[in-house]
């Protein structure tokens, strides 16, 4: 297989809205420049649903995610609308397995604002690109980072989020690159290589 | 690579301590992401066999656990070693519990499941104050001095091609990687490089990247201005700016994190810094010279250290032999050190018995030429005669002196370090200093040797 035939998958699970699902395909392809195909939607594991919590364990369905998918997506990203967790947090807005090849977002408390009710389009499809990128770093071997400004730093709160702008560090740039170097994917100046003045 | 893990010094060294699988996993799963490096124990057993044998920082500790419970691990630790911050977790949240694990010495109380904000809010309070601590501690080791060793001393072949690769290389600008075992004298090495180089005239400044967290380096290599950080109440320079003209010398540079090889890249590629909170360029003027005892070149193959760092680094190898290898300079090295000791304790010994000198000659010296040194001073200090006999040597005691080692170099290590323990009765701390080696390295040596502590 050649390095320009791997691709990233999106992975909609459960019903999700098509612009979402867009939104992620075109802006993970524009950041990583890597392909992107979006697959036909699965449904979320019943495992992973939590009865007790209302909201659905990040875990089996990184599991899940992992017998998706040809054999050219090098990684696998699920998109979904609804609550996640993992076991000792109250909530997250994504997981991802380090250095691995799986990760899953979830718009259900990205698509909301402090008064919890639903916020532009516009703002909802800058948050799931952010956390889209984000996520999908960490199965490139990105750690959480504690430049000002960079966007693998740690995002508990929505606030944190729209200020941050849609471009890595030098540092997380540089480690994105040498785990480029080792999967085999081409790097070019443009990869990463995002507006950094613009939220 | 990334961030600060693959065996790379982390910020924190962390154990969650949880008899539910997936709440360890969980935890250490989003630790992880931080960086920070995590250990996981299944019980309160477990958790003080792994605290015998590695250094942590922190543990989370569930309080319901089978067998001994959270809140009596957390006496457990406190009595042993209370430098260790303690947080409780449980599902089962009290006031009475919360109550009686803080008067136990626990750092702070959380109940399952955390909000992922204030989990993250604790985690930069704990580090910070691991930060100030460690500073402390650089601080106070800095007074008090770290190495008596005075010269380089030896003449045997292998030292003598040190001697001469020394002045060889010494003239050029070129960058020197000395790697060696600890206790061999790299950092001697590095200052006689220094000496005989054009810039003797100009200062010649030591940092050991183990003893500093990665901020910590950072601040200390580059400086800061006021205000560049909480904490930074004035401008200080930086080491770099500090060796202006003259050596920087990174001892135990494997110990750099991933960000900190980035940074050091850039200075030496494009000789110029930034002080922390300054975008003035600076220009930075020094000769490089690093050190480590770890395998390098093993490490960038694990990748766990960057291949164009390395590169850059290690122009020019100076290998020290350890003292094993150079035993006809034992005799010299221990009479320097007899002389130097007998002055500063004002004690009258003359020499070393010929039946003392056998069995140091015959003892393997893991601890290298520090080993020595403490040997001596312990010799020194305890003796009664004018010369130093077998009854002075620690060694007598554990059978060594009467049989030649026997085995590869590390299962005699692994014998000697084990045989050290017992003699010791498991205590690191002085098991470490007769070894003449730092607790760091005597838990990793026992880590990488699996040794156990026999149950009392």
């Amino acid at each position: 297989m050649k390095a320009q035939d791997k691709i990233v998958a999106i992975q909609p699970l459960g019903d999700v809205r098509g612009d979402i699902i867009d939104t992620v395909a075109s802006r993970l392809e524009t950041f990583f420049k890597i392909r992107t195909d979006v697959f036909q939607e699965q449904a979320i594991p019943k495992g992973s649903y939590h009865p007790q919590r209302g909201q659905y364990n990040c875990y089996p369905i990184l599991s899940f995610l992992k017998t998706l998918g040809p054999d050219h997506a090098i990684k696998t990203i699920g998109v979904t609308e609804v609550d996640l967790f993992v076991p000792i947090l109250t909530y997250v807005f994504g997981e991802a397995e380090m250095g691995g090849h799986g990760a899953v977002i979830s718009t259900y408390r990205l698509a909301r604002g402090r008064d919890r009710q639903p916020i532009p389009s516009g703002q909802l499809f800058k948050r799931v690109e952010k956390i889209a990128i984000h996520e999908l770093a960490h199965t490139f071997r990105l750690s959480h980072c504690k430049e000002d400004g960079c966007l693998m730093g740690s995002f508990p709160v929505l606030s944190r989020i729209d200020e941050n702008a849609v471009c890595f560090c030098r540092y997380c740039v540089t480690f994105l690159k040498d785990e480029y170097e080792n999967l085999g994917i081409p790097w070019g100046q443009e990869v990463a290589n995002q507006d950094k003045n613009t939220p | 690579m990334n961030g600060v893990g693959d065996g790379m010094r982390s910020e924190l060294n962390i154990m969650v301590v949880d008899d539910e699988l997936i709440v360890r996993e969980s935890l250490k799963g989003w630790l992880d992401k931080f960086g920070y490096h995590v250990d996981m124990a299944e019980d309160a057993q477990d958790a003080l066999k792994r605290l015998d044998t590695e250094s942590y920082d922190l543990l989370f500790v569930d309080i319901k656990m089978p067998g001994m419970d959270g809140v009596d691990l957390l006496r457990r630790v406190k009595e042993e070693q209370p430098d260790v911050m303690v947080v409780m977790i449980t599902a089962h949240g009290s006031i009475e519990s919360a109550i009686e694990a803080m008067k136990a010495g626990a750092r702070d109380y959380l109940m399952k499941p955390f909000d992922p904000e204030d989990l993250e809010l604790l985690i930069e309070k704990l580090a910070q104050t691991k930060r100030l601590v460690d500073q402390n501690r650089w601080l106070r080791e800095s007074y008090q001095g770290k190495s008596r060793f005075q010269d380089l001393i030896g003449q045997s072949g292998r030292m003598q091609e040190v001697f001469q690769l020394i002045e060889d290389v010494a003239p050029s600008e070129t960058p020197v990687l000395i790697v060696g075992e600890t206790g061999t004298g790299k950092e001697l090495v590095a200052k006689a490089l220094h000496a005989l180089s054009p810039r003797r005239h100009a200062p010649f400044v030591a940092v050991n990247c183990g003893a500093f967290t990665e901020t910590l380096l950072e601040s200390a290599l580059f400086g800061h201005e006021k205000g560049a950080f909480t904490g930074a109440h004035h401008m200080q320079k930086g080491r770099i700016e500090m060796a202006e003209g003259g050596t920087l010398f990174l001892d135990e540079v494997g110990e750099i994190s991933p960000k900190m090889q980035v940074d050091l890249l850039r200075v030496l590629a494009q000789k110029s810094f930034y002080r922390l909170g300054n975008p003035k360029a600076m220009t930075a003027d020094f000769r490089l010279i690093s050190a480590t005892h770890s395998d390098l070149g093993h490490a960038v193959e694990q990748r766990a250290f960057r291949q164009d760092f390395y590169y850059r680094i290690n122009v020019i190898t100076i290998a020290v032999p350890p003292l094993r290898e150079r035993k006809g300079d034992i005799e010299l090295l221990a009479l320097h050190f007899l002389e130097g000791f007998c002055q500063e304790l004002n004690k009258d010994v003359r020499g070393i018995s010929r039946e003392a000198l056998e069995i140091m000659t015959r003892y393997d010296w893991p601890g290298n030429v520090r080993e020595l040194e403490n040997v001596i001073e312990r010799a020194v200090v305890i003796g009664k005669k004018q010369k130093i006999t077998p009854s002075e040597l620690p060694f007598q005691d554990l059978g060594l002196a009467r049989k030649p080692a026997v085995g590869s170099l590390r299962e005699v290590e692994k014998s000697h370090i084990s045989e050290m323990l017992a003699a010791c009765e498991w205590n690191i701390a002085h098991t470490a200093s007769l070894l003449g080696i730092n607790r760091t390295t005597l838990y990793k040596k026992i880590k990488k040797y699996g040794l156990k502590q026999p149950s009392s």
